[in-house]
């Protein structure tokens, strides 16, 4: 009752806290939102699959998707007669699944904008929730049926290219999912695996019951999933698709809730400092330190709640609009939609709630310790700067950042570049806490010894070192931000720019038409005949060894000979293999062979990824569907190549710029997150220094007042808050300038290894961006002033010491 | 001033009783004594003032009275319960119950209004008191109208008159004062006066003042007079001419003493 009522009269002073909490649950809310709809879920494909069935996990590829094992035909043979001749289960259907390319005439229909397009079998049709939306399902083998998205209508003649073959078919059918189907007898032309096992039960057969069969007929030979483990199956070559819209929202979330917790404390700090008056006289008449905390604590769990229902209102609305930036920016895959759960929600509103609680809880303390006897002196200020709290923060960061820097010195190199970050962080913790007892000095260092203004602003820094410090904290905040978001941006830049310009292993590089991968083996075959030295292809592949899958690359320039593979030197020493042994594999299609091997380096542009090299002949004899991923022409004119190659959706480009383009795309991800990092850092700390500066001016209007009255001229008292707010900005900024930058030498020094391992270490420089961050150090000072002026210009417009 | 003459009153136990109170201050290097071994009853039902110069001890006298501080040495009783011993909390909730304050000035929390803040101590002690008994308070010193008002729309002698309101809505054993009329002209200042001699006078209540102002002092029963932090002088109106010249003029010797 009593907060509340005084909570109602003091709302204007809470604002800041308030807005902040508002503008953090929304961000919560609207990431947390747009996360969860990012969540693996069972794919629309799978729906009416009740069970299905997968092969053993077999590793991991270099791009950090899951790779499966393969069956063999008869293994799967087997499965499905065993399974399908239970009464319980309606059909059992092996998936055959193969890249392709849509081509209407030299035009791509498909869309490949969220990774490979992939067609499967008619068969798979009934375990996707897809429904015929014009036209008749397949009947004959020269048909096709293709997502309505495709704009094309039944009776359409159109080509699909596989990686190895071209077939005409007409459009028997369009239908509201993302599938392509084609004929069961081409698909198992086009491969030979089988990636899943869909299994439709019977109508009316117990869910369980069919499970239990499916497990006792499947035993150790795959993984068996229903329900919502079927969201394991992933869409091809998508499982990482959302993961950079991910990483940024969960930076965001962190720097909200950071930031969060950092302005409603202040706000609250604040508070007390302003209202010990008050504090001690509610102490004076009655109040016991619990009661006085509790009121602070029922105040600010009101803000929060207040601020937690609007700010998630809004951040309900907000994530589509989020979400809908992301897939642009092209961080969130394309099919991304907004599905709305409570979780988050209630997940961001308790974290603003409890964003408040601990933003007040030491300013609680505080409070709690006002004596009752301030309430007995005419006018309390207190001398004492530097709190017990302060100092026993300033020592715990101090002696963090001291331990962390010697970490940082004798870690690995990954870990000492977190912990690098850590030293710059603790270090500013540090500089925050102390802030009391080195303002003053710093102060006192001002010229002018003569000038009453100076004078002044000594005076003010020794006894309200605390409100200084307040103001100096965004400043700092900012700084450190600045210098290590811009600094880190700039420097992995640079980097990056310097030491990936590698050698592509041709003059004309072969790619999808309109952007994107995937070169059919017919691109290549004619490329070849007009080229004036072998085509250097490389087929991304892999093989099985005693069940642990190996990345292969299928060479056609320097290949090795047939039934032979090269295997680097490194892998072959992992594996103990000898140059001239005989070693048994597992193909991809599922079957086994013995190879010879040759222990040899392998080609530049493979050597990063793949362990094994085979001839392109050998890879693509297990390997039916795979597109080549790369090839390179010399000796040939792109223009007309290409013109030879539209029919295949395949373009031929100069080499020239193709890196520079790769590094400037990755530079363009990179300096988004930057910005949008900083964007959000700065937001929040120009509302937390208007916040402070108009809290702390006004709380001192009385003296502001005061020295109007005694002679003072009107621009003289503006001057010193402005010079005050200048001066401890000002050190607010370098301070944090220079305290961030350990941080960055230690990145820069951990990076050296980041590159061509060839190379060696190489030299990284710390590149700190300084006329973009003086910018931002600008737009803080002009933030701060303006903070400082008007409540001290408003505070004189009043009438006298009141 | 004519107290002493209804000598059949009976007199039971002191209010407050202080025993060799020692009180000193660190400072930087030097320590000041603010309390020398001050031994004081405060009677029941009387106005008690404390005078003396700047620095004499007399708000720290107060202090260590009704446990707003702690004194180093020597015993505090309060209605009869010793001091000595109690936590914060313990000695927060005694204030609550058995003291009422009245201070020179910021008496009232601002964003609560006259009758919310004469609720505050009860509704703190978790206590439901009738909002008639603080209406009857606030009647009492004459500011049954303003009782919705706000302390920013209040002048400072209703403040000062809403904190005795305040005061006195628990009935605590002693209402203290320290200088309730520093901050006022001579008119509102003798109001407020008056309603503290009432709170003795009409509910024979006990009220302990701080003061430096012989004109106040004049207006209480017993005039303690402190220097260097021991009690220097004593004039009772028992058996005493209490008039603001007397009390001056013993002030004025004081001051000159020290």
């Amino acid at each position: 009752m009593i907060a509340v009522a005084m909570l109602g009269h003091r709302w204007r002073s809470v604002l800041g806290g308030f807005i902040t909490l508002v503008l953090g649950v929304c961000l919560m809310t609207a990431s947390g939102t747009v996360i969860v709809s990012s969540l693996p879920t069972v794919l629309p494909r799978l729906e009416n699959a009740t069970v299905v069935v997968v092969p053993h996990q077999a590793g991991t590829r270099y791009d950090g998707s899951t790779i499966r094992a393969s069956w063999s035909e008869s293994d799967v043979e087997a499965m499905v007669d065993r399974l399908s001749s239970d009464s319980r289960i309606r059909s059992a259907v092996a998936e055959r699944r193969f890249e392709i390319r849509v081509m209407d005439g030299n035009q791509i229909v498909d869309d490949s904008a969220d990774g490979p397009v992939t067609a499967t079998g008619w068969s798979s049709f009934l375990l996707g929730d897809g429904s015929i939306t014009a036209g008749a399902p397949l009947t004959e083998p020269n048909q096709i049926v293709v997502p309505d998205s495709y704009g094309l209508d039944p009776g359409d003649i159109i080509t699909i290219l596989t990686a190895t073959a071209s077939w005409t078919l007409m459009v028997a059918a369009t239908t509201d999912s993302d599938g392509v189907f084609v004929d069961d007898v081409l698909a198992a032309e086009a491969t030979a695996q089988v990636g899943l096992i869909g299994v439709t039960p019977t109508p009316g057969a117990d869910p369980k019951e069919v499970m239990t069969v499916v497990q006792t007929v499947i035993g150790d030979h795959g993984v068996v999933l229903a329900a919502d483990d079927r969201a394991a199956v992933r869409p091809d070559g998508g499982e990482t698709r959302n993961w950079g819209g991910v990483q940024l929202l969960i930076l965001i979330m962190l720097i909200t809730a950071f930031v969060s917790v950092f302005v409603v404390g202040t706000t609250f700090t604040f508070q007390v400092a302003v209202r010990r008056r008050e504090l001690a006289l509610i102490r004076a008449v009655g109040g016991t330190p619990g009661q006085v905390r509790g009121m602070l604590l029922r105040e600010a769990v009101t803000v929060g709640v207040a601020a937690a229902v609007v700010g998630a209102f809004a951040g309900v609305l907000g994530s589509g609009v989020l979400g809908g930036w992301l897939v642009e920016t092209g961080l969130l895959a394309h099919d991304w939609r907004t599905t709305l759960s409570p979780a988050p929600v209630a997940a961001a509103m308790l974290v603003g709630i409890g964003t408040s609680v601990v933003g007040v809880w030491s300013a609680s303390g505080d409070a709690a310790a006002v004596s009752p006897m301030e309430a007995l002196r005419p006018r309390a200020r207190t001398t004492r700067t530097m709190s017990a709290r302060r100092w026993v923060v300033t020592a715990g960061a101090g002696m963090l950042a001291t331990g962390l820097a010697v970490g940082t010195v004798h870690a690995e190199q990954g870990l000492s570049i977190g912990l690098a970050m850590g030293v710059s962080a603790a270090l500013v913790v540090t500089a925050a806490a102390a802030a009391p007892a080195y303002l003053p000095r710093l102060f006192a260092l001002a010229p002018g010894r003569r000038s009453p203004l100076v004078e002044l602003l000594r005076a003010e820094a020794r006894t309200g070192a605390g409100r200084l410090a307040a103001t100096m904290l965004p400043a700092l905040l900012i700084a450190a931000l600045a210098v290590t978001l811009l600094g880190m941006n700039a420097t992995v830049g640079g980097a990056l720019a310097e030491h990936s310009s590698g050698d592509l292993p041709g003059e004309t590089a072969l790619r999808r038409a309109g952007g994107g991968t995937g070169v059919t083996d017919a691109s290549v075959e004619r490329a070849a005949r007009l080229a004036a030295a072998p085509v250097v292809s490389t087929l991304s592949t892999g093989v099985y060894v005693n069940g642990r899958w190996v990345e292969a690359v299928g060479l056609r320039a320097d290949a090795p000979p047939a039934d032979t593979v090269r295997a680097s030197p490194a892998f072959a020493a992992e594996l103990g293999w000898e140059h001239g042994d005989s070693v048994d594999l597992t193909w991809r299609d599922g079957t086994t062979g013995r190879v010879i091997v040759n222990i040899a380096p392998l080609p530049a542009h493979a050597e990063l990824w793949a362990d094994i090299a085979l001839s392109h002949e050998l890879a693509r004899k297990h390997d039916r569907s795979t597109f080549i991923s790369s090839a390179y022409v010399d000796g040939v004119d792109p223009a007309e190549l290409s013109l030879l190659l539209a029919d295949q959706g395949v373009s031929a480009e100069p080499v020239t710029g193709l890196i520079e383009a790769g590094i400037a795309d990755e530079l363009a991800m990179l300096t988004l997150f930057t910005w949008v990092l900083l964007g959000l850092a700065l937001g929040y700390a120009a509302v937390s220094t208007a916040n402070t500066l108009s809290l702390a001016t006004a709380a001192r209007r009385r003296d502001l007042a005061l020295l109007r009255v005694i002679g003072a001229h009107r621009r003289q008292v503006v001057a010193l808050a402005l010079v005050e707010t200048a001066s401890t900005v000002g050190v607010g900024l370098l301070v944090g300038a220079g305290l961030s930058l350990p941080g960055l030498f230690a990145l820069a020094h951990g990076m050296r290894d980041d590159f061509d391992p060839r190379q060696g270490l190489v030299a990284v420089d710390v590149v700190v961006p300084w006329l973009t961050v003086g910018l931002v150090f600008v737009a803080c000072a002009a933030v701060s002033l303006v903070a400082a002026t008007v409540p001290a210009v408003r505070a004189l417009s009043r009438q006298g010491p009141r | 001033m004519q107290h002493d003459e209804h000598g059949d009153l009976v007199d039971p136990a002191p209010v407050i009783v202080l025993d060799e109170v020692s009180k000193k201050y660190v400072s930087g290097s030097h320590t000041v004594t603010a309390l020398d071994g001050v031994s004081l009853d405060v009677e029941r039902a009387r106005f008690t003032t404390i005078m003396g110069p700047s620095g004499s001890g007399k708000s720290t006298l107060l202090h260590c009275a009704v446990g707003l501080d702690r004194p180093d040495l020597g015993a505090v009783t309060v209605d009869g319960v010793d001091l000595v011993g109690l936590g914060e909390r313990e000695l927060t909730e005694l204030r609550r119950e058995k003291v009422g304050f009245v201070f020179q000035s910021y008496n009232l929390v601002a964003s609560l209004t006259a009758v919310q803040n004469t609720l505050l101590p009860s509704r703190l002690a978790g206590v439901r008191t009738r909002t008639d008994a603080a209406l009857a308070a606030l009647e009492a010193v004459g500011l049954r109208d303003r009782a919705s008002h706000r302390p920013d729309q209040l002048s400072g002698g209703e403040q000062q008159r809403v904190a005795i309101a305040r005061a006195m809505v628990t009935r605590p054993a002693v209402v203290c004062a320290d200088e309730p009329t520093g901050a006022l002209d001579l008119n509102r200042g003798r109001q407020v006066l008056d309603h503290l001699r009432s709170v003795v006078d009409d509910l024979g209540r006990t009220v302990f003042v701080v003061t430096h102002d012989p004109s106040v002092a004049a207006r209480g029963d017993r005039v303690v007079f402190m220097a260097d932090g021991r009690i220097a002088d004593e004039l009772d109106s028992r058996r005493d001419r209490l008039d603001a010249r007397t009390i001056a003029l013993l002030l004025t010797k004081l001051e000159a003493a020290a």
